[in-house]
């Protein structure tokens, strides 16, 4: 059986030269700047797309899926930590009654 | 997911251990629009991600019965977004069997799932113990599920009223702690009646919680040293709560304290040779890292610690999905 053509039209998750030059540039400067690193981290798209990084739509879900795959994992730290909570005898808390005194 | 909402600074009582000092002439409240607006959002992330995690709605403040139509209409709204909805108060209202019964009736019809109720000694210069017995009671009767609350100094637990107290209500739920510092503005309390321990508490945030104050700053915490700078996640009047989420989520220094507890800041804060500003006794976690939050040599520490984890998370994100950072 002949092998499928790739098609022509489909979007590659590789950057250009151009790309990960810009890219790099925008590393270093969320390496020395909080602020604009949690925008980063918070809206990769919005801030990739004010850069001129323009990604194509497989990037793009490339670019979400890895966001969500950290959101995941903090998710599962958070509820890790209710678990151990609540073995500590801190249902009252976890039920969300915030300490207040 | 668990939003705990400040809704009011104002107070009958202006207990000396209050570390927001709450009282009569406080005036600052969330908007009754924006706190709906805030549950409206909750309910919006719990339907887009998913799954089988509940919602609640922990209302405190300041004391929520002050306004008792408006917690009628709070706790209407959870229920219409099929959330459970729990107010800490003081119990001031409780003030005969009648009328208590008949304000728990009818914030439990309206949608109030849960009822805690605070005392100390200092609460008790304000609302007698009885209200608070009474209300804890006839909640439970009604079916609420009933929390009491002590906040405890050394020598309470001496003479252990806290504990008989406790035994006498049989709420659900007892949470006797130890009051920590920051008090009232001008409280002042002996050092000897701050209940500690020796040594580092070991162990992770235990009130992994997002919480709003009045006067709409989000923190990462709901115990009184925790609404600081250090632990502020935003204003709600400026950033949405999915992006307040997601620094909770993303935040270098929540993310250590959720994954590591303080501890780890204390010790890293040891290894640089600065072990001598950390205390050598703590009431527990939350002080541990409230003294952490306000220091400001220990606090600069931490940041940078969490900053760290903040730029490891972007490597991973960035790399992750467009893999070109691979020898930057």
């Amino acid at each position: 059986m002949a092998k499928a053509k790739k098609s022509p039209m489909r979007k590659t998750r590789k950057l250009t030269g151009t790309q990960v030059s810009r890219l790099r540039e925008l590393f270093k400067k969320a390496m020395l700047d909080a602020d604009f690193r949690r925008q980063l981290l918070a809206n990769p798209r919005k801030v990739l797309a004010q850069y001129g990084i323009g990604l194509n739509a497989a990037q793009l879900r490339q670019l979400d899926k890895a966001k969500n795959t950290l959101l995941k994992k903090a998710r599962e730290i958070e509820k890790s930590a209710v678990n151990a909570a609540q073995k500590l005898g801190k249902q009252a808390r976890i039920i969300g009654m915030p300490t207040i005194q | 997911m668990n939003i705990g909402l400040l809704i009011t600074a104002r107070c009958n009582a202006q207990c000396t251990h209050c570390a927001t000092t709450c009282g009569p002439a406080r005036t600052e409240a969330l908007p009754q629009g924006r706190i709906f607006s805030l549950m409206d959002e909750a309910a919006a992330i719990r339907r887009k991600i998913g799954g089988d995690e509940p919602l609640h709605f922990s209302l405190s403040g300041g004391e929520a019965f002050l306004d008792f139509q408006q917690l009628l209409e709070i706790a209407a709204h959870g229920k219409r977004l099929g959330a459970t909805v729990s107010c800490v108060t003081n119990a001031y209202w409780a003030t005969s069997d009648e009328k208590a019964r008949a304000m728990l009736t009818e914030v439990k019809a309206a949608g109030l799932t849960h009822l805690a109720s605070s005392t100390s000694r200092f609460h008790q210069r304000y609302v007698k113990i009885e209200r608070v017995r009474r209300a804890l009671t006839i909640a439970k009767e009604l079916g609420l599920h009933t929390c009491l609350k002590c906040a405890q100094t050394v020598s309470d637990r001496k003479d252990g009223w806290a504990e008989a107290f406790a035994k006498s209500v049989a709420p659900d739920e007892t949470e006797i702690f130890p009051i920590v510092q920051p008090l009232r503005d001008g409280g002042v309390l002996p050092d000897s009646e701050f209940i500690r321990e020796k040594g580092l508490p070991k162990g992770r945030c235990p009130v992994p919680v997002i919480t709003v104050r009045e006067d709409g700053k989000a923190y990462t915490c709901c115990t009184p040293g925790g609404f600081v700078p250090f632990l502020e996640l935003g204003n709600v009047h400026e950033t949405g709560l999915a992006g307040i989420r997601e620094r909770y989520y993303l935040g270098g220094k929540q993310h250590i304290l959720l994954k590591k507890g303080p501890i780890h800041f204390a010790r890293r804060a040891m290894a640089q040779g600065q072990g001598h500003l950390l205390r050598d006794a703590y009431a527990g976690i939350c002080d541990l890292c409230a003294h952490i939050a306000t220091d400001p040599t220990l606090s600069a520490l931490a940041e940078a610690d969490g900053e760290a984890h903040e730029r490891r998370q972007l490597r991973k994100l960035l790399n992750g999905a467009l893999g070109a950072l691979s020898d930057s």
